[in-house]
């Protein structure tokens, strides 16, 4: 049996131009097989983004391995104990072995980290795990926060799945808003929709003066104008809809998505990161940034400002449907809404740009608790349990975008899924679908980078 | 003459909302006492969800029943809309009424009287594999006890007298009173010997799943999902001539099952209560006058009992006719008093 005397050449039966031109082939056709893998998962995930990706039974690392064995392997052996250090010999024996042990050995952990652990950071981790972890096996998913549940943005909020009135053109969001629904409405019929918080309701949106009709119209179920006796009830309103959508309480889906995580080995840190260069440093490839209004901490953001929302959360089980008034010139959620629950009704109607205040005000429960009386007069009776104060990571647009920190070797990728403002449950899995195609790019790069 | 003295026997939905009514229309000209042997939360009216859905009786002309759902509707949509609704147990409810079949999925008479009504799109109809059409609008829902007990305390707020007796023969009261009115529902197949008065057996559960906000009813009047204040009730049977009012277990078993096949979210439903009701059912509720006597004395009474599943549906507008009938006695006492007279 011919031992391996030369360094150089890992196969000493053929020389050492051949032996890597062997390798080079079959390293590419592993990462064209891959490529292949990631690209149509990515079909896959837009076709029917509830599904799993599947497992399947071509296994490339598995494949290389035979084809290695063919080669008689037992020559490729330099007695390094970690063969990617392996600094002996000339420096293309390192290139060829390294390109070799890539695809021989145990594959190298891809460490992904997601940053912030509200409805954005949980569902993006879960998106990812659900369409990566069977293409890339190595894939090491990490969550990093210093507030979860129930202590995030995401807590406090009603639940209620709702766009802005208009999309102001940013058709991305609409569609997105759409895909969040429509995956939504695949968990309904289950009888675990429970567990997540999430259910139908129906209810009223209401204005002063007619307006056009919005672009979430044909997403929500039975969408229609209200009648004259309807507009009854609401004296001060002349015009408004009514529609059948969905809530998402995330009390409840944060711990759903969390054990759901749990369950398939994602790892949870409970820390404040302080910055990207942090993660990469402790040998993160790929950093998803989900860290809602706090965002700019890590990389300022002036378009990123806070939209000071309150609410009063009380016990008023009698109210079976939202009601969300509308006032044109003040904006969005600054009118009063109320918006029941599975267990407490939320009362609400605050939205202060540029306040980053968390605590609750006087001021604003006074406002809240008269505005909604005044609309709903049956809500004197109900018993206040709680109040909450949120800061919505309100932005122009989301958003979500790659970007590459640092240069050469030391480049790593962010992924920013930010600035989701009041409809960050209404929007939140097409982010995380686009998150994850956006790591599927990058995913492929890093794997034809490794060939170089 | 002395005030008329009134009596009205039974403190169901009937009883209790017809003492009330002829309080209203007929202030200080008579004394109006309320006699019955059980109370909240023990009467049939209790068991019910209270949704404003109509029952089609088929011996009443459609035009009378249209009439008593508006002004039934029309007066609880004031109570929802006030800030006594939440006391009351009156709130509005969305929801769907769905069928298999589509000829059944007629427009109903009472179509143009709840709000919104409209044919369920295709979309909504997705949520109901088994169904092909439907019908969304939205309704109100009166719960028992808290709208008994309201009306209770609005009783005793106009001056009417309520105590607990067992009646057992109209006659009885005829010293004591000038007019009955009798309201006593499945007990008249007793009290007066109805035979076109039968029961018609429901049984329900009442469950704690609060996360469920519309209404969900098949057409076929079989299975519903009513959600309350407190409680979603889940129904249900509809046996008739069955005098039995245990609950069985293998009708809870099989409720349960049909809610769940229309909303799976129910098996995660806790605290689940069995109860059963006898729909005091009738082609058409009795609601007439008649004179009982005996020697020379006299009994006016008032009949308004018979309203089988619709009750709720049809309350006030069937209280608002006993009224009147009550009124057209104490006319006709006061017109045989004068007459006395000369």
């Amino acid at each position: 049996m011919p031992k391996a005397r030369s360094r150089v050449s890992a196969c000493p039966h053929l020389p050492p131009t051949s032996c890597g031109t062997i390798f080079l082939l079959l390293g590419t056709l592993t990462w064209t097989t891959v490529t292949l893998w990631v690209s149509r998962g990515w079909t896959m995930g837009t076709r029917d983004s509830t599904s799993q990706v599947q497992s399947r039974d071509f296994d490339p690392i598995a494949q290389h391995r035979v084809r290695l064995q063919a080669l008689d392997t037992q020559t490729l052996d330099c007695g390094a104990p970690n063969k990617l250090r392996c600094t002996r010999g000339s420096v293309e024996a390192s290139k060829i072995h390294r390109g070799c042990l890539e695809n021989s050995a145990e594959p190298r952990a891809m460490r992904i980290a997601v940053i912030g652990a509200g409805v954005i950071g949980l569902s993006t981790a879960l998106c990812i795990h659900d369409r990566f972890h069977a293409l890339v096996p190595q894939l090491q998913l990490e969550v990093y926060a210093d507030r979860f549940t129930p202590h995030t943005t995401s807590d406090g909020a009603a639940g209620l799945w709702q766009p802005y009135l208009s999309d102001h053109g940013n058709l991305q969001e609409t569609l997105w808003n759409k895909e969040t629904f429509e995956h939504l409405l695949g968990y309904l019929n289950l009888p675990e929709a429970k567990e997540m918080g999430l259910f139908l309701i129906s209810g009223y949106n209401l204005f002063k003066q007619p307006v056009p009709d919005p672009s979430w119209k044909n997403i929500v179920l039975g969408f229609r104008n209200l009648t004259p006796k309807e507009l009854e009830l609401f004296p001060g309103y002349s015009y408004g809809w009514f529609n059948t959508a969905l809530m998402l309480e995330c009390r409840s889906y944060l711990p759903w998505l969390t054990n759901r995580l749990a369950q398939r080995g994602v790892k949870f840190f409970h820390r404040k990161v302080e910055s990207f260069e942090e993660m990469f440093s402790q040998g993160i490839d790929v950093v998803i940034n989900c860290t809602g209004i706090r965002a700019g901490e890590l990389q300022p953001d002036p378009a990123l400002q806070p939209a000071r929302g309150q609410v009063i959360k009380v016990l008023a089980p009698w109210v079976k449907h939202f009601i969300i008034t509308h006032d044109m010139e003040s904006g969005i959620y600054s009118s009063p809404y109320i918006i029941p629950g599975s267990e407490l009704t939320v009362l609400g109607g605050i939205y202060q740009q540029g306040n980053w205040n968390e605590e609750n005000s006087a001021q604003d429960h006074k406002s809240i608790w008269e505005r909604c009386c005044r609309l709903l007069p049956t809500l004197q009776k109900a018993e206040i349990v709680q109040e909450w104060s949120g800061l919505r990571p309100a932005r122009p647009s989301v958003r979500l975008e790659r970007e590459s920190i640092g240069h050469g070797r030391l480049r790593t990728e962010v992924i920013h899924n930010y600035g989701h403002g009041g409809f960050g449950i209404t929007i939140h899995w097409g982010c995380a679908m686009a998150t994850a195609r956006l790591l599927g790019n990058v995913l492929q790069e890093k794997q034809s980078q490794s060939r170089l | 003459m002395a005030a008329p003295r009134v009596a009205v026997v039974g403190a169901g939905l009937i009883g209790l909302s017809t003492a009330l009514r002829i309080a209203e229309v007929n202030p200080s000209c008579c004394s109006i006492t309320l006699l019955s042997e059980q109370f909240s939360p023990n009467t049939t009216s209790d068991v019910a969800a209270g949704m404003l859905i109509p029952h089609t009786y088929p011996g009443t002309p459609i035009h009378v029943q249209k009439q008593w759902f508006k002004e039934t509707f029309t007066y609880l949509f004031a109570i929802s809309n006030s800030d006594e609704a939440s006391e009351a147990g009156i709130h509005l409810v969305s929801g769907w009424q769905i069928f298999k079949n589509p000829s059944e999925a007629e427009v109903p008479f009472w179509s143009d009287i709840v709000l919104g009504f409209r044919p369920m799109s295709a979309a909504e109809l997705q949520k109901f594999p088994q169904h092909s059409h439907g019908q969304a609008f939205t309704t109100l829902k009166c719960d028992c006890p808290p709208y008994l007990l309201w009306l209770e305390k609005r009783l005793k707020a106009n001056g009417v007298q309520i105590h607990t007796r067992k009646v057992t023969d109209l006659w009885e009261l005829h010293r004591e009173y000038d007019i009955v009115v009798n309201c006593v529902g499945i007990g008249a197949r007793q009290l007066v010997g109805d035979q076109q008065l039968f029961p018609i057996r429901g049984q329900v559960l009442k469950v704690h799943a609060p996360w469920v906000k519309n209404f969900i009813r098949d057409g076929d009047g079989l299975t519903y999902i009513y959600p309350g204040i407190d409680s979603v009730t889940l129904g249900g049977t509809r046996e008739k001539e069955s005098w039995c009012l245990s609950p069985d277990p293998g009708t809870t078993k099989d409720i349960f099952d049909r809610c769940c096949s229309l909303e799976p979210s129910l098996q995660r439903a806790q605290d689940i209560r069995v109860k059963v009701g006898l729909r005091p059912s009738r082609s058409c509720v009795r609601l007439q006058r008649e004179v009982l006597s005996q020697g020379g004395a006299k009994l006016l009474v008032v009949h308004n009992y018979g309203h089988g599943s619709g009750g709720f549906s049809v309350h006030r507008g069937t209280a608002e006719e006993a009224a009147h009938l009550v009124g057209e006695c104490i006319a006709v006492l006061q017109g045989s008093s004068s007459k006395a007279k000369l």
